[in-house]
């Protein structure tokens, strides 16, 4: 049974931040989504969301207000729009701007995105770090990541001449 | 963000999430950064399958409900049968004497002829697939035909026999019943001339279809419709040209060469009919371009739904098949070139630019020596064509060395590893080759021509039973090498190799 859409369900993050939202903003979460579902009675207690932090769940339910009322994949469309997603890594306009964010916060997102299972945020945190990505070399990539390279001078040197053949591509 | 946070905080699958939005160039100088990426990389069967599939200009069917690691391997093994022409033979077909019958094709591993009001298909035989021969009464006399079996389509070229035999028509057919074809908002297209005593080819790409045709003395006029509107596109005389040397290049773009001074290839746009560009072929000193035939793998609508993994629907070679005339000779020569690279010169001027036409006129020191591969071929009498799929193309086999030569246009991915004994042998072919005047015996040039396309040259000496001789063409798809012998009226038959 669909609920009315005025129902609002209160939710606190591990910093003890709460918020409270309209169940179809929240539901664009597929976790908090079947949570509610499980739920027969109605609760008072805020859902305890102990993986995400205050900040980022305020920049979580900015893209979830604006993204309210779209279809959620379902799991049966779930496989062709893995198939039809391929490559894609144009954002739209709303999406760019919302995620011009600091490295840090890019991460986090992702990571919430993960957890309370938004499809369609996880994809769009994750076509921009790919995008940051496209076209540096290496050692671009390893500074942007602040990693460090633990290859051996041998090793680099063999994985190098593997991808040789691809590189004029 | 330090790596060491990054490394605890971001779980390996969500990196993973991030590589499969790269490109496959990118994926690997992930894979160069740290251990973490290369490990992640390697592990994961989705991203090998995708960067393997961009590699080899092949791309996913969306037909299989396989699991990524089937798909990967059965990619893999694909690419090796391949690369070593490595083959099951098939039962061969018998086909029906091929006298009577006059014109085919051979399309998503189907092979199609007509001969009067006979239109015979037989889809080759797989070791899933035990192959089909069906055979339909038409009820009008074909001239030429085009199909799309993904698309169910087939086009004729034909008459009625009944009516006034000067009016032709085109029958927009399915491939399956040969019935008018649903999605046609008309089954029957009356083209005003009378196409018999001319040369006529016809052409399709997807919702769009052309029917070229010349005359001995006349210039090539191209009609191109919309099958399922019935539209009529664009209508125009090419001067100097002829219907062989037409080949679409995209839905949106096609080629013809044109016999002028030395001759060029002429790059135009569909929707407008407006020429985009010319490219030149090189200068002659004495002599002229007499004749040029277009060889173009067919494009097809969808990849065949009983494949896996099909060639990507953009990657395409053209073979140009030029002869050249003098006083005291023909000299035939083959240039192929990419479908790629002929698109990239099929963009019309943006509007706004003033309305003044303005066709782009590249010399072929601009453009061709690093864009083509010239070679100088015999020509097989009666029997001018080459076939090809994808970047593939198959030479005909000559009786001294029978072997089976097949060039690999794309260079860009990663060979197979070979078997203990290889049957086949294996070139890279990356150097110039030049065709000089003093090995024609001949001044035809004003240069010598050099030019550098790389390719793959994969050769095997063909086995015992594979009919091979003059004239009878070799054929490749997606999965079979086949070829057709039409020598002995009494036993005509398909042979077929699957890889």
């Amino acid at each position: 049974m669909a609920a009315p859409a005025t129902q609002q369900i209160k939710i606190r993050c591990n910093d003890e931040k709460e918020f409270t939202v309209d169940r179809d903003v929240l539901e664009r979460s597929v976790l908090i989504k079947n949570m509610l579902e499980d739920v027969t009675e109605q609760q008072d207690a805020p859902i305890p969301l102990p993986n995400v932090s205050g900040p980022v769940m305020a920049k979580v339910l900015e893209y979830c207000t604006h993204h309210r009322g779209e279809p959620l994949p379902s799991a049966d469309t779930e496989q062709s729009q893995d198939e039809t997603r391929k490559r894609t890594t144009d954002i739209s306009e709303w999406d760019q701007k919302f995620i011009t964010v600091d490295q840090e916060m890019l991460f986090e997102i992702i990571l919430a995105a993960n957890y309370l299972d938004i499809k369609s945020l996880l994809d769009v945190g994750c076509k921009t770090v790919a995008n940051m990505i496209k076209g540096k070399t290496p050692e671009e990539i390893r500074k942007l990541f602040n990693i460090v390279n633990d290859f051996t001078p041998e090793e680099e040197a063999q994985i190098k001449k593997e991808n040789e053949w691809a590189e004029d591509r | 963000m330090s790596l060491s946070t990054t490394e605890r905080v971001v779980p390996d699958e969500l990196w993973e999430q991030v590589f499969l939005h790269l490109d496959y160039p990118s994926v690997l100088r992930c894979k160069q950064a740290c251990r973490l990426f290369s490990g992640i990389i390697t592990a994961s069967a989705e991203i090998q399958y995708r960067g393997e599939l961009t590699m080899d200009c092949m791309i996913d069917t969306g037909m299989s409900n396989l699991p990524i690691t089937d798909r990967l391997t059965l990619l893999r093994k694909r690419r090796f049968a391949w690369d070593n022409l490595q083959w099951n033979v098939l039962p061969k077909k018998t086909i029906p004497a091929a006298n009577t019958y006059h014109t085919y094709d051979f399309v998503a591993g189907t092979y199609a002829l007509i001969g009067g009001d006979e239109f015979i298909a037989v889809t080759l035989p797989t070791t899933a697939h035990q192959g089909i021969q069906k055979t339909h009464t038409l009820d009008f006399r074909a001239l030429d035909f085009v199909m799309d079996p993904t698309q169910d389509v087939v086009i004729f070229l034909g008459y009625q026999m009944t009516a006034d035999p000067s009016s032709t028509y085109l029958y927009v057919r399915t491939y399956e019943s040969m019935t008018p074809h649903p999605q046609s908002e008309q089954s029957r297209i009356l083209v005003n001339s009378s196409s018999r005593s001319r040369v006529y080819q016809l052409h399709l790409n997807g919702d769009i279809f052309a029917l070229a045709n010349s005359h001995p003395t006349r210039d090539a006029e191209i009609r191109i419709w919309n099958w399922k509107t019935a539209k009529l596109i664009i209508e125009l005389t090419v001067t100097n040209s002829r219907a062989e040397s037409f080949a679409f290049l995209s839905s949106e773009a096609f080629a013809m060469v044109i016999r002028t001074d030395s001759g060029y290839i002429s790059i135009y746009d569909v929707s407008s009919g407006t020429e985009i560009s010319r490219l030149r072929f090189p200068e002659l000193t004495y002599g002229s371009l007499s004749s040029a035939i277009v060889d173009t793998p067919p494009f097809l609508a969808q990849p065949r739904p009983d494949c896996v993994v099909a060639t990507s629907p953009k990657h395409r070679i053209h073979t140009f098949m030029l002869t050249y005339a003098s006083d005291e000779s023909d000299y035939n020569l083959q240039a192929y070139i990419l479908n790629e690279f002929l698109l990239s010169y099929a963009t019309p001027p943006t509007a706004g630019q003033g309305s003044s036409i303005h066709i782009k006129d590249v010399r072929w020191e601009d453009w061709g020596p690093h864009n083509t591969r010239i070679v100088q071929v015999e020509l097989f009498r009666n029997y001018p064509h080459y076939f090809s799929q994808g970047l593939r193309v198959v030479l005909p086999v000559k009786r001294s060395d029978w072997q089976l030569c097949i060039l690999d246009f794309n260079i860009h991915r990663k060979l197979a590893d070979r078997p203990e004994k290889p049957k086949a042998q294996v070139t890279t072919v990356a150097h110039p080759t030049t065709i000089s005047n003093s090995e024609l015996g001949f001044p035809l040039f004003k240069y010598d021509v050099e030019t550098y396309l790389p390719y793959i040259l994969h050769r095997r000496v063909i086995p015992d039973p594979f009919p091979v001789g003059l004239a009878i063409p070799i054929l490749l798809s997606e999965c079979h090498i086949a070829a057709v012998n039409d020598l002995d009226p009494d036993d005509s038959y398909i042979f077929s190799m699957e890889l």
